[in-house]
């Protein structure tokens, strides 16, 4: 190797602080997920069912006589976000964005690397969670505010927010809870295995399995079973509370419970991971 | 001021014990950390470096605790064993990415990254994804991105692994001269005659524990227990070995005509080297060579770790 000028060269530039390292390495797995195409085909399916709940807008807007069929409020879209999670598109990119996220850099060692440079555990989940959050938020905030757009745009009054002056904060609030749940179930699997497969099986088998039980509890109870026994039951289930729309089953505050526990419990198996991979490696 | 300081560190694993007790101070230069594998070195580094906190005892790097210490990680490189690059990432991209973790701009990030992968000879596939680089060239990336902030104190896991004999020099005469220009930098090896030729400042340990820390030649004069091995070339191996066997201090003398040498023990070998010249001058005795065998890292790695 030629000896090059390696001399000392202090940076005498100024650096930046805690929040640009967190969202350089945000940024890094963004971009990373970005140059993938089956990432980008996977965003743009997610987005089929706000195109087919556009035309419903349009129809509903063009043809006021199919307004009773083709009711447009505020359950519209609690009902647009229930279904990205129950047709398990928000599954599907948590799965794909997420699964990989940990267990990748666990089993290639670069968390070691990572946490030499002046990153705390903290700054990683941060920097892990983001690109996951603005993946979830792409396929439900996005296409659920687009859609709140499009109907304003196409009515001669706001009527809709006149009513419900609190859907666009639901909408926020509802899409925000989605992702922070997934994004940390996800990472939370993700953590716990070396292999990105294997965490993705095991993060599809919580949640297929999961609702599986329920639908077993819900058959054996005749229809009383709690949603918080699934995963996926238990995020549908707490959109009423989201959108303040009289619950449907009685178990809504117990899902947000259950799901509010699990988001606490996966923060903290990533946190003993991160420290156990350590003495692992 | 040491670069690393550890007072009484022990760290344990559950019940498995993994460092104990260990009392280090590391300036600048270059030290390699021996010992086989289970030694603790892994350990050491990872506390060192801030990735452990240890179970009792006190770790100083720069005089700061380096446990989950941004500013101190900042002064820091680390060439951990595993590679841990992302595979469709370019070499450019991850010295670039890891410089923006240590706060640079963007611009700044690029041109250190443009510069330090010249330095390690990357610049020609600096644009290439990191899953078609070879062995090698993986080892010198995982140098770049350690060492493009300028650490004070470079941190080296096993840095020959993989490396060709071209390579291996190459990685030796750099890290040397990293050395020499008065950073601190903690190699962990086990290719013995390698480090040998990096540094003369070794820490030895073996189950946790520290056994000897120094110059090699201290502490090789320091292990009593085995005699010191001379091998002397000489036209008149008899004669010498005749003169030699007054000298209290040997233990055992051996010589071949053939080869024209002898070969001796002694436990104290400066008052040998001493009486050696006196005989050189009193009886017109010729020696071309003296070489001191045992007098090298292996055979204090040897006498230390497998007595």
């Amino acid at each position: 190797m030629p000896l090059h000028d390696v001399s000392y060269r202090r940076f005498e530039g100024t650096r930046v602080g805690g929040l640009a390292r967190i969202w350089a390495l945000a940024r890094f797995q963004m971009l990373s997920l970005l140059k993938q195409r089956r990432f980008l085909f996977l965003m743009f399916a997610s987005w089929i069912p706000a195109f087919v709940r556009g035309g419903q807008i349009y129809v509903a807007k063009q043809f006021p006589q199919a307004v009773p069929f083709l009711e447009v409020d505020q359950s519209l879209w609690r009902d647009f976000l229930s279904q990205q999670v129950s047709f398990l598109l928000v599954i599907l990119v948590a799965l794909y964005a997420g699964s990989g996220s940990i267990a990748s850099d666990l089993r290639s060692g670069a968390l070691v690397i990572y946490l030499s440079k002046p990153l705390s555990r903290m700054d990683y989940l941060i920097g892990k969670c983001l690109p996951l959050l603005a993946a979830i938020l792409a396929v439900t905030l996005l296409p659920g505010l687009a859609l709140l757009l499009f109907h304003l745009g196409l009515s001669e009054n706001w009527s809709l927010l006149t009513e419900s002056p609190w859907l666009p904060a639901s909408i926020l609030a509802y899409s925000l809870w989605l992702a922070a749940y997934f994004c940390l179930m996800v990472l939370a699997i993700s953590s716990l295995s070396r292999s990105r497969r294997l965490a993705a099986v095991g993060f599809v088998l919580l949640a297929l399995g999961s609702h599986a039980l329920y639908g077993m509890a819900m058959r054996m109870s005749f229809g009383q079973a709690p949603a918080y026994l699934s995963l996926i039951g238990a995020s549908v289930d707490v959109a009423d509370l989201f959108f303040g729309l009289a619950t449907e089953n009685g178990s809504s505050w117990g899902s947000l419970v259950v799901m509010t526990l699990l988001m606490v419990a996966g923060v903290g198996i990533i946190d003993r991971r991160l420290r156990s991979s350590e003495v692992a490696t | 001021m040491s670069a690393v300081e550890l007072q009484s560190v022990s760290r344990w694993y559950g019940t498995v014990l993994g460092l104990s007790r260990v009392d280090l101070s590391l300036g600048s230069g270059v030290t390699a950390l021996l010992g086989p594998n289970g030694a603790g070195k892994s350990t050491l580094i990872r506390l060192v470096s801030g990735q452990l906190r240890p179970s009792s005892g006190n770790v100083r790097v720069f005089g700061e605790n380096p446990f989950a210490n941004p500013s101190v990680a900042a002064h820091l490189g680390l060439v951990p064993e595993e590679e841990g690059f992302p595979p469709r990432v370019s070499g450019k991209d991850w010295v670039c990415f890891l410089l923006r973790l240590h706060g640079y701009g963007s611009t700044e990030s690029s041109q250190r990254a443009e510069h330090t992968l010249e330095e390690v000879r990357l610049d020609t596939v600096a644009h290439r994804p990191v899953s078609t680089y070879s062995r090698g060239m993986r080892q010198r990336l995982k140098l770049a991105q350690a060492i493009a902030h300028h650490p004070d104190l470079l941190i080296l896991d096993e840095p020959l692994a993989g490396l060709d004999p071209v390579g291996r020099r190459e990685m030796i005469d750099w890290i040397k001269a990293w050395g020499n220009k008065g950073h601190s930098v903690l190699v962990s090896s086990h290719i013995l005659h390698e480090v040998e030729l990096m540094t003369r400042e070794i820490v030895l340990m073996n189950q946790g524990r520290v056994l000897a820390s120094g110059n090699v030649h201290d502490i090789r004069r320091l292990i009593d227990a085995h005699p010191h091995r001379v091998r002397l070339s000489t036209p008149t191996p008899k004669i010498l070995a005749a003169q030699l066997l007054d000298f209290p201090g040997i233990r055992s003398i051996s010589f071949s005509e053939e080869r024209e040498q002898v070969e001796l023990e002694t436990k104290e070998p400066e008052r040998f080297y001493e009486l050696l010249a006196n005989l050189a001058l009193e009886e017109h005795i010729t020696v071309h060579e003296m070489t001191s065998p045992d007098d090298n890292l292996e055979a204090v790695f040897k006498y230390l770790v497998e007595p």
